[in-house]
């Protein structure tokens, strides 16, 4: 490489943490009581608040699943909602110093001033920072968190909330139901191109601490957006809970594309519920990279509702020691003539286990629809583990699918051609796995690629013995 | 043996009267009877059980059969599609699961090889080897149906190939079933070192309509560098249940090539379970699966590597006509340490109606670094277009259809080293292709 990585201060960048200076933290623990002064505390109209109790009780009475990874979590133990300032600030001077701090040393306003259309920072519960370039505002584009959305955009809020994920779909998204707090609410007016990326940083600071932001995305007909979306949470002995709910809606014609670089320490469980519906030919992509975490178990879906509606999903997966990284995708063709297309990638080392847990779905009447998924994996030592878990149900005969999964470990021709180049064995491991997970990160804008690379690189130190 | 009047259907009465009113010796009593209490502590298999998620049993109605009744006065006429074709050494009929007529080549007895009822074989002189091996592989605790099958089995088929010999030509199973009746047979297989065979099981029903039952477990045990292929043609009647638990363990160096025919019954669940337990050992799987009307055919594969250097390959490729559903769930599962496993699942499917389904659920589990593990799937319809070009070489609709779906199988037919049963599954394929209608 040409760059020589500080490894120590490459960690540090993200496990640091800030001292706990908060204007409310609600008690620990889960009940109607505290579920109900949350909604208090955020002025919501009676809809959400009855919305959450009602997900609450849904919440209560799901069993947990059974399948995945071990989740081992006492819902008790848990704070549901910490309040780090009292108002979102939009410039960086307004923001209280432990919070400003944080976001520079993880470099958001460098980032925003570069190459970035929008920017919402989330802190805990709350948005903390939140931006918009002034001529995107001009035309209509709305880009707030998610609180501000209920009081501000009230009916296109309740038109379109929760009716891609409904709290009845799983435990997890009844829980985010229940207790949801911040994340971004998006809107693209009808023919509106945003040129940039809007970009999301979710950290979470405080021990104990339950994030379940709430992302909501409407792209109407003809429009189309780039969301970016990043998370980061220091190193505590006891494990949080990350549980967002990620709605998105792409009208007809539109083009909407969520890239997520989840970079979790390695106690947070991340239980995330990502689903798009895809209207008459338009175009859902995903882009999810998963490094860190104790485990996650995220599917991005797409639901392809009309004629020539497509999806495209990317996802890469690295676990490393004590991680387990379920992620996968899932595509559901309801109309005729709707495609989609799945690739993902995942490395398992250090006795770290990654599976691919996906569905491929064909309705009845789905005619002319085409799917192809390819799930490669490398396994870099004898301790680490795989899967593969694709499901793949037709119930329609004029389609035209196809599944491939490989899993292998790294190529000792491949490895001996670059160390014969004069590379270590640990570089030229390093550059392998940088070229098996090329397709995720070209896909990525500039700086995030960087990113990317640099944390690859990270978790690749000391691979090889 | 039990009379004729006794209650024999799957109830605690009739467990009694089935499996105590037979000589056997006290070891064997012992484990029906606690398989008998799994089963009845298990429950009925339902949908909230990811393995029966998409296989509905409510139509199945498991008192309505008789696990044993005795043999009629004169056999029935038995279908078989093998008989005719297959020049053996041995063949062994069974009716309901037991023995109706067996012969084997003198020279073969001579030898020491065995083809017999396995209820029979345990008083006849086996008992040790047998003791040691039943349900050894085979785990009857695994559902309601395994452990149905370890309470009530009856007759079954023991082959036993001593240690270097070879024996040439197939020895052929041909089980039929009357209507209303059970087939629990056991089939208990044991290649010794360096033991080579062929056999062949078929399965026919007496009546072409009525509803049967089969639930039976099949314990294939490969000694060192023992080599066998091993065929399996399911081809009961479609009103007929099918409740399979098959499993193949296969020590170092042998090698095994197991073929299925996954074409008859109302609704069949198998699972087919190949275990690579030694060094350089290696499975072939292949399955020809071909539903239409309302039949339900689901199977469930696992390639399990236990120990390095083991190479397994599987491909199962199925047709689908009607409102037929079939479901094909396959694993790969190399345990770690088992380096070096070349491991491969396939399974391409051919959608022929508008009304079918398929659910295809190939899988890895990975626990070594140092391996090749590779699946693949497709589905697809017949391809209009080559559809037209054979009418334009004068073919009729029909004609052409089934010259395409005969070319979708070629691939696994292909990988079939018996001529005869190729040429055999051919023929049903051919003969079950209806006119194509895109």
């Amino acid at each position: 490489m040409a760059e020589k990585v500080d490894v120590i201060g490459e960690i540090n960048k993200y496990d640091f943490r800030v001292d706990e200076r908060y204007v409310f933290k609600a008690q620990k623990g889960l009940n109607r009581d505290i579920v109900a002064e949350i909604s208090a505390m955020k002025n919501e109209p009676q809809w959400m608040r009855d919305f959450r109790l009602k997900a609450l009780e849904i919440f209560e009475s799901k069993p947990m699943p059974t399948w995945g990874g071990n989740i081992d979590i006492d819902f008790q133990d848990i704070y549901y909602y910490i309040k780090p300032t009292e108002r979102p600030g939009h410039s960086w001077e307004e923001l209280p110093e432990e919070i400003k701090k944080t976001f520079d040393r993880l470099g958001i306003p460098e980032a925003e001033k570069r190459f970035l259309a929008g920017v919402k920072a989330q802190y805990e519960s709350e948005v903390v920072y939140g931006s918009l370039r002034e001529d995107l505002a001009k035309r209509g584009v709305i880009f707030v968190d998610m609180d501000t959305a209920v009081r501000e955009y009230p009916d296109l809020v309740r038109q379109y909330f929760s009716t891609v994920i409904p709290p009845t779909d799983n435990k997890f998204a009844a829980l985010n139901s229940a207790v949801w707090s911040g994340g971004s609410f998006i809107y693209v007016p009808p023919g509106v191109n945003v040129e940039f990326p809007l970009q999301a940083y979710f950290r979470i600071n405080a021990a104990q601490m339950g994030q379940f932001e709430r992302t909501l995305i409407i792209v109407d007909e003809g429009a189309s957006c780039h969301y970016v979306e990043g998370c980061t949470a220091p190193m505590y002995s006891s494990e949080s809970l990350h549980a967002a709910v990620v709605e998105v809606i792409a009208k007809r014609g539109a083009r909407v594309r969520y890239t997520t670089i989840q970079n979790w320490a390695n106690n947070i469980y991340n239980l995330v519920t990502k689903r798009a519906v895809a209207y008459a030919d338009a175009l859902v992509e995903w882009v999810d990279g998963n490094l860190g975490s104790r485990l996650t178990m995220k599917y991005p879906a797409v639901y392809m509702l009309e004629p020539g509606a497509r999806a495209e999903i990317l996802s890469v997966a690295f676990a490393s020691r004590g991680q387990h990284q379920d992620a996968g995708a899932k595509v559901i063709h309801a109309a005729p003539h709707t495609s989609s297309r799945i690739v993902s990638k995942s490395i398992s080392k250090s006795g770290g286990r990654s599976s691919y847990r996906g569905l491929v779905k064909i309705e009845r009447g789905a005619k002319k629809s085409k799917s192809n998924v390819v799930c490669d994996a490398l396994i870099l030592d004898p301790q680490s583990r795989s899967d593969t878990y694709p499901y793949i149900e037709l119930e329609e005969q004029d389609v035209m699918i196809g599944h491939e999964a490989s899993v292998s470990k790294i190529g000792e021709e491949q490895l001996f051609y670059l160390c014969s180049r004069g590379l270590t064995e640990a570089e030229a491991s390093t550059m392998i796995v940088a070229g098996f997970i090329e397709p995720l990160v070209k896909e990525l804008p500039m700086e995030y690629a960087v990113e990317m690379n640099r944390l690859i690189a990270l978790q690749m130190e000391g691979s090889v013995g | 043996m039990p009379s004729l009047n006794l209650d024999t259907s799957f109830t605690d009465e009739g467990f009694h009267n089935v499996a105590f009113h037979r000589p056997q010796p006290n070891w064997l009593k012992e484990l029906r009877q606690r398989a008998y209490r799994t089963f009845e502590d298990l429950p009925m298999p339902n949908r909230s059980m990811e393995e029966w998620r998409r296989t509905e049993l409510r139509h199945f109605r498991l008192l309505q059969f008789q696990a044993w009744s005795p043999h009629p006065e004169q056999a029935p006429e038995i279908p078989s599609q093998l008989i005719p074709r297959l020049d053996t050494d041995g063949l062994i009929i069974t009716l309901n699961g037991r023995k109706l007529e067996s012969r084997l080549d003198p020279a073969l007895g001579q030898q020491g090889v065995v083809l017999n009822c396995l209820e029979d074989s345990i008083l006849n002189g086996w008992e040790e080897l047998i003791r040691k091996h039943l349900f050894s592989i085979l785990d009857w605790k695994y559902d309601k149906f395994a452990a149905m099958h370890a309470a009530f089995w009856t007759g079954g088929i023991f082959v036993y190939v001593p240690k270097d010999i070879r024996v040439n030509k197939p020895l052929l199973h041909v089980a039929a079933l009357m209507p209303g009746q059970a087939d629990v047979g056991h089939t208990l297989i044991i290649l010794d070192e360096g033991a080579e065979a062929t056999v062949v099981s078929e399965t026919v029903s007496v009546d072409p309509s009525a509803s049967s039952l089969y639930c039976g477990g099949i314990e294939i045990i490969l000694r060192p560098g023992a080599r066998l292929r091993y065929v399996n043609m399911q081809n009961w009647n479609q009103a007929t249940f099918h409740f399979a638990h098959q499993k193949a363990v296969l020590a170092e160096r042998a090698s095994l090539e197991w073929t299925l025919g996954a074409l008859g019954g109302r609704l069949a669940k198998v699972n087919q379970h190949l275990v690579l337990d030694g060094p350089e050992s290696e499975g072939i799987v292949n399955g020809v699966m071909f539903a239409e009307n309302r039949q339900h055919l689901a199977y469930h594969t696992l390639q399990h590597h236990r120990t390095p250097k083991t190479k397994s390959d599987l491909l199962y490729k199925g047709a689908l006509q009607d409102q037929s559903h079939l479901v094909w769930r396959g694993m790969i599962r190399v345990e770690a340490g088992a380096v070096k496993a070349d491991g491969y699942q396939r399974n391409d499917n051919l959608m022929l109606s508008q009304t079918a389904r398929t659910d295809c659920i190939p899988g890895l589990e990975i626990l070594a670094d140092d391996v090749r593990c590779t699946h693949g799937a497709t589905a697809g319809r017949v391809d209009e277009e080559e559809i037209f070009y054979c009418q334009t070489r004068g073919l009729t609709r029909r004609e052409a259809t089934r010259l395409v779906v005969t070319g979708f199988f070629q691939q696994v037919l292909d990988r079939i080293t018996i001529d005869s049963v190729r040429e055999a599954l051919t023929d049903i394929i051919q003969h079950r292709v209806r006119e194509y209608r895109g």
